[in-house]
């Protein structure tokens, strides 16, 4: 290494960064690989192939942050046909949607990821965790932020349970938090998942609310083209909220102001 | 959804668990709950209805079938009403699109008196927090929040001929009932009569044939309308209502039936002098019952719990969903309310949820024999990670949004949160001079940061490097030369060659960035992980104040045989509590049979700006308590 920037004091890692490295290695072990996709997300892998119906609220204009370079082939996607009657549409009968937007969540590397799999000839198991930053259109306060990391995992192979799902997601929070951790479920409702399950994790006495979860919803397997046979569950967690529970940071907004006083600590 | 604990017991011969525990069983089984609020001898429960159960469960009814099937407790038998026909006006019906309204029951009620509700009625609707408005409308209210269905009066006498449910026409307007004018098109459906709209149909009601103390005649208006128009609709007139809502998420035209039976004999009731028509269905397309085939195999793979077949078919029967065996196959009934349910996993989930998702076995599954792959991007990422930090450089993240850049975002959440970032650099420099104004905090006047992300140019996208570097005043080496030289480092240990890079130097340091897509590109897969960081520092996080600090440094001569400690000691002793960084020695010197030491103070206050003038009192008090013990100040 050059001399005049050897030093003699170690950086640090952001924390946020540190929780992706720990996320890499809890689930190394359990034979999971990290996937990564693109930050900039068109909105038929961020919903489309997530079985998101097209008139769900999460598409519309408030909770999302769509672009507008390049929007105008969005013409095609008009509410209203040409004799003045309304378009009746629905998630699966459709062209591909080509409006972009800065991704939700990392859920889209899903079907991203499947379909290169299958592309290539791979066939399941499929083992993926998916760390990255994800962005959504929402006023932001101690606990909310227009863009956090969020963790997505997915695993797909024959014989996927929600058993499965429950048994992976309490080894992650035991090797992330301590051996003193309880999961417990709650039923919900996503569109790409069914059954669906929030994720709520009991940490120093105290039941938290963590994510979502749950097995992969059929049509989510289809899109990605995985054949018929094969089933696979999925969760996602918010890596902040992962890193302030873990060391008691109290706001979110300190990760994105490039502030060494938080990362300096780590 | 607000729903009364004692309306639902009112379904219930069996007393239901206290309201804490009921509220328990639903967040598990059914919905959040989102609040527990005593109200009189009432607790109101506000249900979190998601939008996949709230076809059949944003109800009272539905909510107590719910807690029939999850507490395996039996409903009260409801009596069918039996209404009594008479001869009324004949009011003729129609739908112009039976893809957009999918029925719509008609029935006019003559001899009705509009007037104060009952208490039983007026006490339904207060304990879920409505206002009562007077009997007819009251009536609506109340089947809707009992049984799901929206449902609209008209005043008859007000209704021109003919009743249409059909697309707006452009130029129409309709006025609601709070008075507003709102114009529609081909993509809202109303209801018209022959003079025009009458309502914004399944969203809002009209003034136009809006009930009055002198109303005599009602028209019942029961409609099914096509969940996608109605939102679209809604969201087009900007018109949300508790009717809009449920009709978004798709209910059953079935339904209609079931409203039309109720509001007609509650108001039968309410108002026993008049005389109920008979009713119009118009009912293009009936709902068919549907059914899904499964196998409980799959059903206990899924939900990963041994279940009979007969505890799987009990419990969808306590969902009132009857199974029949046909081979190795079930097949389920779905009642028509039940739209949400199609395929196997919707079963799976009945199951589970019934039985109870903490019933649910934990299961790791097995590695696997497969590699482990690691993707190129992410590993190298990795690699500049470990190398930055070995070299002293600190990792920042700054935020992906900027007031100007070429990817625009359409609905910002800030003027200078218009752009998705086109560089790190806008961001990060302000990051740098952060980090440089709080230095002494780190107790280094170097500053050494970096970060790795995403940056949005005019198409797509690519990850940046940004390196930033502040050196210490007194050190001479020039800062870009320093960060030259260290991406060269960078691109010698991975054997890459980073091709875009752009220098700034600024007041508070010199920063570098490049992007590093290209050149990782080019690199071979990695093979395994070697990468290491070092150790967490810290178990908790220490909250830092965000005000100003003031840094006072101090010199003074001492004997040679007295230890920086002991004066370190004097001046921590005197320095008070809003020291949060020192003393730190950072000069030390013998000359001509003294020593010279000098040490650095940083005050900051968690609450206020700290005054120089403060802060100078304080160090009056240290030199003093110094120069008492013979120390020399300089």
């Amino acid at each position: 290494m050059n001399p005049l920037v050897v030093s003699k004091v170690l950086g640090h890692i952001h924390p946020i960064s540190r929780a992706v490295f720990d996320i890499r290695r809890i689930f190394e072990d359990l034979g999971f690989a990290v996937a990564v996709g693109p930050e900039l997300e068109t909105e038929h892998y961020n919903f489309d192939v997530l079985n998101f119906p097209k008139d769900h609220p999460a598409r519309d204009m408030q909770d999302s942050f769509w672009l507008r370079s390049q929007n105008a082939t969005n013409a095609d996607f008009t509410q209203t046909n040409a004799e003045g009657g309304i378009q009746r549409e629905s998630a699966s009968s459709q062209r591909p949607s080509v409006r972009s937007l800065l991704r939700t969540h990392t859920s889209p590397v899903q079907v991203r990821y499947m379909e290169e799999k299958l592309k290539a000839g791979i066939m399941p198991p499929y083992k993926i965790v998916v760390p990255g930053k994800a962005f959504r259109n929402e006023a932001t306060d101690a606990t909310h932020e227009a863009q956090f990391f969020h963790v997505e995992c997915l695993y797909v192979d024959k014989n996927v349970s929600m058993a499965q799902l429950k048994g992976t997601l309490i080894y992650f929070f035991k090797k992330f938090f301590g051996e003193d951790v309880e999961v417990r479920f709650r039923v919900s409702f996503f569109p790409f998942t069914e059954p669906s399950a929030e994720i709520d994790m009991k940490l120093k006495g105290k039941w938290l609310e963590m994510g979502g979860s749950g097995l992969v919803h059929p049509n989510v397997l289809k899109a990605a083209g995985v054949p018929e046979g094969y089933g696979g569950f999925a969760f996602g967690v918010g890596i902040d909220r992962l890193v302030m529970l873990k060391y008691g940071i109290p706001d979110i907004r300190m990760f994105y102001n490039g502030d060494l006083r938080l990362v300096n600590q780590f | 959804m607000l729903i009364s604990y004692k309306w639902l017991q009112s379904y219930f011969e069996d007393k239901l668990p206290e309201p804490e525990a009921l509220s328990e069983r639903i967040a598990f089984s059914l919905a959040e709950v989102e609040g527990i609020e005593k109200n009189a001898d009432d607790v109101v429960l506000d249900i979190k209805v998601l939008p996949d159960r709230a076809c059949y469960a944003l109800s009272h009814r539905g909510v107590a079938g719910e807690l029939s099937a999850i507490l395996n407790l039996p409903l009260k038998k409801v009596e069918q009403p039996t209404i009594k026909v008479g001869k009324v006006r004949s009011v003729e019906f129609e739908i112009a699109d039976g893809n957009l309204c999918r029925r719509h029951i008609g029935r006019v009620i003559e001899g009705i008196t509009v007037g104060k509700s009952p208490d039983w009625l007026r006490e339904r609707l207060e304990s879920v927090g409505q206002r009562s408005i007077n009997n007819i409308v009251d009536a609506t209210n109340f089947v809707t929040l009992d049984m799901g269905q929206p449902l609209h009066a008209f005043d008859a006498d007000k209704v021109k001929g003919k009743v249409t449910v059909r697309p707006g026409r452009t130029g129409e307007t309709v006025v609601t009932l709070d008075g507003k004018q709102i114009p529609v098109d081909s993509s809202i459906v109303v209801i018209a009569d022959e003079d025009g709209p009458l309502d914004i149909a399944g969203i809002k009601g009209g003034k136009k044939a809006e009930l009055d103390y002198n109303t005599k005649a009602i028209l019942l208006s029961v409609a099914n309308f096509d969940p996608v128009s109605i939102r679209r609709a809604s969201v087009k007139t900007g018109i949300k209502t508790d009717a809009s809502k449920r009709f978004e998420n798709n209910l059953t035209p079935e339904r209609a039936r079931v409203g039309m039976d109720e509001i007609t004999s509650v108001i039968a009731a309410l108002c026993p002098e008049a005389v109920v028509g008979g009713e119009t269905d118009v009912y293009p397309k009936k709902a068919g019952q549907k059914q899904v085939s499964f196998s409980p195999d799959d059903i206990r793979r899924m939900v990963g719990i041994s279940v009979s077949d007969t505890d799987i078919s009990d419990c969808l029967g306590r969902l009132g969903i009857h199974t029949e065996k046909q081979g190795k196959e079930f097949v389920a009934q779905v009642p028509y309310e039940r739209t949400d349910l199609s395929i196997p996993a919707d079963i799976a989930e009945e199951v589970g949820r019934i039985i109870g998702y903490d019933k649910i076995p934990a299961v790791v599954p097995s590695k696997g024999k497969e590699k482990v792959e690691i993707p190129k991007s992410f590993y190298y990422e990795w690699k500049i990670r470990e190398f930055l930090v070995s070299a002293g450089f600190s990792e920042v993240m700054t935020s992906s949004f900027a007031p100007l850049g070429d990817v625009e975002i359409e609905k910002p959440l800030a003027e200078d949160k218009r752009f998705a970032r086109q560089n790190l650099q806008s961001n990060f420099e302000k990051a740098l001079k952060l980090n440089v104004s709080n230095a002494p905090l780190f107790g280094s006047e170097d500053v050494r940061i970096f970060e790795i992300g995403k940056v949005f140019p005019v198409k797509g996208e690519h990850t940046g490097l940004i390196l930033g570097l502040k050196h210490a005043k007194k050190q001479k080496r020039n800062e870009s030369y320093v960060l030259e030289g260290l991406i060269q480092d960078i691109e010698k240990s991975l054997g890459i060659e980073i091709e875009t890079k752009v220098k700034t130097s600024i007041n508070y340091g010199v920063m570098f960035e490049a992007n590093l897509d290209g050149a990782i590109q080019k690199l071979s897969e990695s093979q395994k992980w070697d990468i290491s960081i070092p150790v967490v520092q810290s178990k908790k996080f220490i909250a830092f104040s965000l005000y100003p600090l003031i840094v006072r440094d101090i010199a003074l001569f001492v004997s040679l045989d007295t230890t920086p400690e002991s004066v370190a000691k004097i001046i921590k002793e005197n320095a008070g509590d809003l020291v949060v960084r020192g003393p730190e020695l950072f000069d030390e010197f013998s000359k001509d049979g003294k020593k010279s030491l000098a040490f650095r103070l940083v005050f900051q206050s968690f609450d206020r700006t700290l005054s120089d003038e403060e802060v100078n009192k304080i160090m009056e008090k240290v030199y003093v308590a110094l120069t008492i013990h013979g120390w020399q100040i300089r």
